[in-house]
Parts: C-alpha cells; sequence; structure tokens
C-alpha cells in the first residue's frame, strides 16, 4: 500500500516535468495519458515487490 | 447471501413500480397529458379534462398531423390535418377550409377555431406556459420535450384563431429555456484534464519565477536552499494538482 502510494507520487513528479515540456510542443494533455503514467508508476514501485514475493513461493515449493 | 438476493430483488421491484408510476402521472403541471406509441406505430399525445379532449396523432414517416379537439358538450370537434397531401385543412361539423397561398381564410378560421372546447384548451395550456415562464422550479425539466409539444399546439391553434404573436411569443419561451438549461450544463461541466493541465503549468511558471530568485540571491548558501525550497514547493503544487485529478475524476462518476 505504501509502495503504491510512493508510485502515486512519482506519476504527479513525472507528469509535472512531462507536462510542461510537451504543452510547449502542443501537445495537449489527454486522460489516459495521466492514468497511464500512474498506473506505469505504481507498476514500477510495487513490481519488484511482487517479484520478491513470487519467487520466494517458488522457493518454499 | 439469499436474505441480500431477496432485499435486491424487492429493491428493484419497488423501484420498477415507482417508474411507472412516474409515467403515468404525465408532465408536472399538466397532469393527464400522455405521450405513446399507438399499435400502427404512430405518436399519440393526448389531454383530457371535463372540458376538453385533445389529441394529436403524428405518423413519423409521412409527417402527416391530424390535431382534434373536441368538448364533452354537443359542439362538434375541431380537426386540423396538416403534412399530408392536402396541405393545411381546419373541419369542424361538416365545414372545411383548405389554407392556400394564395387565399385570405383568416375570418372563416376564426369562426372554425373559436368555442369552448378550443378556448379551454388553450387556457389550460396557457397557464401551463405561465407556470414554465414564471415558475420554473416547480415545473420538472427532464419531460420537457414533450411540454414544447403542447405548447406548440396550443399555439398554433392561437395563431389560427387569430393571435398573430402566438407561436412567436410560444418559441421565445422555449428558446429562453434551452439557453438557459445549456448554460446552466456548460457551468456545470468540468474538464478534470485540462484543469489538471493547467494546474501543472501554473506550478511550473511558479517553479521558474521561483528558481529565478532563487538565483539571484548574493549568498551561495542561500541560493542552494532557496532552490530547494522551490522544489519542495514545485513537488508539493503537483502532488496537489495530482490529488484534485483524482477527485475530480471520482466526483464525475456520480
Amino acid at each position: 500500500m505504501m509502495k503504491m502510494f510512493v508510485g502515486f507520487l512519482l506519476a504527479g513528479v513525472v507528469l509535472a516535468l512531462l507536462v510542461p515540456a510537451l504543452h510547449g510542443r502542443g501537445v495537449a494533455l489527454e486522460g489516459w495519458m495521466v492514468w497511464g503514467v500512474m498506473a506505469l508508476m505504481i507498476a514500477v514501485c510495487i513490481s519488484p515487490d511482487l517479484y520478491q514475493r513470487y519467487r520466494n513461493r517458488e522457493r518454499k515449493q | 447471501m439469499r436474505r441480500l438476493g431477496l432485499v435486491g430483488v424487492l429493491l428493484m421491484a419497488v423501484g420498477m413500480m415507482t417508474g411507472t408510476a412516474l409515467a403515468d402521472q404525465g408532465l408536472a403541471g399538466l397532469p393527464g397529458y400522455k405521450a405513446l406509441v399507438t399499435p400502427d406505430h404512430r405518436l399519440s399525445y393526448s389531454l383530457a379534462t371535463n372540458e376538453f379532449t385533445f389529441t394529436r396523432v403524428t405518423t413519423p414517416q409521412s409527417g402527416e398531423t391530424e390535431i382534434t379537439i373536441g368538448g364533452a358538450g354537443p359542439e362538434s370537434a375541431l380537426v386540423i390535418r396538416f403534412g399530408g397531401p392536402n396541405g393545411l385543412t381546419i373541419e369542424r361539423g361538416g365545414r372545411m377550409v383548405v389554407v392556400r397561398r394564395d387565399e385570405d381564410s383568416s375570418e372563416a378560421l376564426r369562426v372554425l377555431t373559436g368555442g369552448r372546447a378550443v378556448t379551454a384548451f388553450r387556457a389550460r395550456v396557457g397557464a401551463y406556459e405561465r407556470q414554465l415562464a414564471n415558475d420554473a422550479v416547480a415545473v420538472s425539466d427532464s419531460v420537457s420535450p414533450f411540454a414544447y409539444s403542447v405548447l406548440l399546439t396550443a399555439a398554433f391553434v392561437g395563431e389560427l384563431a387569430g393571435d398573430p404573436n402566438s407561436l412567436a411569443r410560444t418559441r421565445d419561451l422555449i428558446r429562453h429555456r434551452i439557453a438557459a438549461k445549456m448554460r446552466a450544463v456548460a457551468w456545470q461541466q468540468r474538464d478534470c484534464v485540462t484543469e489538471y493541465e493547467r494546474a501543472l503549468l501554473v506550478n511550473d511558471d511558479r517553479n521558474t519565477q521561483c528558481m529565478q530568485s532563487a538565483d539571484n540571491l548574493d549568498s551561495v548558501f542561500a541560493r542552494a536552499a532557496e532552490r530547494l525550497l522551490c522544489g519542495a514547493e514545485f513537488l508539493a503544487g503537483a502532488i496537489s494538482a495530482e490529488t484534485q485529478f483524482v477527485s475530480c475524476c471520482a466526483l464525475k462518476l456520480y
């Protein structure tokens, strides 16, 4: 849960850096871009943990 | 689980019954007004009171329409037909007037469109029109398209009866109401993505200004500290904008 929140915060920062640059090039922000970045950043933050859990379960078996 | 299912089914049944009852009540402010599709796929609108019976039947394919206004007494019904091969015809008690461009039939029409039933119909719809104009809050907006058609029909009858401003007046009322509704919708509409983008751009501008003022400081240490504070402010602004975007999207779901 904590890592998901960190991913959400990271997405905010990434978008804050990305959007003015895109706006300067005439690219308007779309809803899917925002949700996509959020989902990606949350995935980036929680995927190592999930992978670790998967590996541990395999080892136990 | 079974209980939950049973309660759900009961609630659905109650909901469906309430919906039917509401549909049966007709328009708010104009009780008895009914709109239905006939078995031969024609649209029928009717309004009945003790003083008059109004029926308007339209064939969607051809646009042929017949308006009938009858009374309870011995007075014969007024029948108006248009959209058909004969153009606009007005009939009452065996007398028929066909409205043609090159003929002035206004006097004959005035005689035909008089009578108790027609006057009662115009008075009833006129009262509803005034209600719409003066006390819009008390009248439901969700069924307005039906309301507009009955208003226009009464206005058309008024025009035939010799009131030259009848249709224009009703048209103005409808136009004002639609414009007001569209203004309200535009006011309520929120584009979450655009607002988010705007917030991020403002945040970026603020950060640029903050960095510039930090760079203008004389002390190197103070400059570094100020730049750090600018970064923190930028971060806080970005996260606040993101949170607002998520809550805006969540609010739009309701």
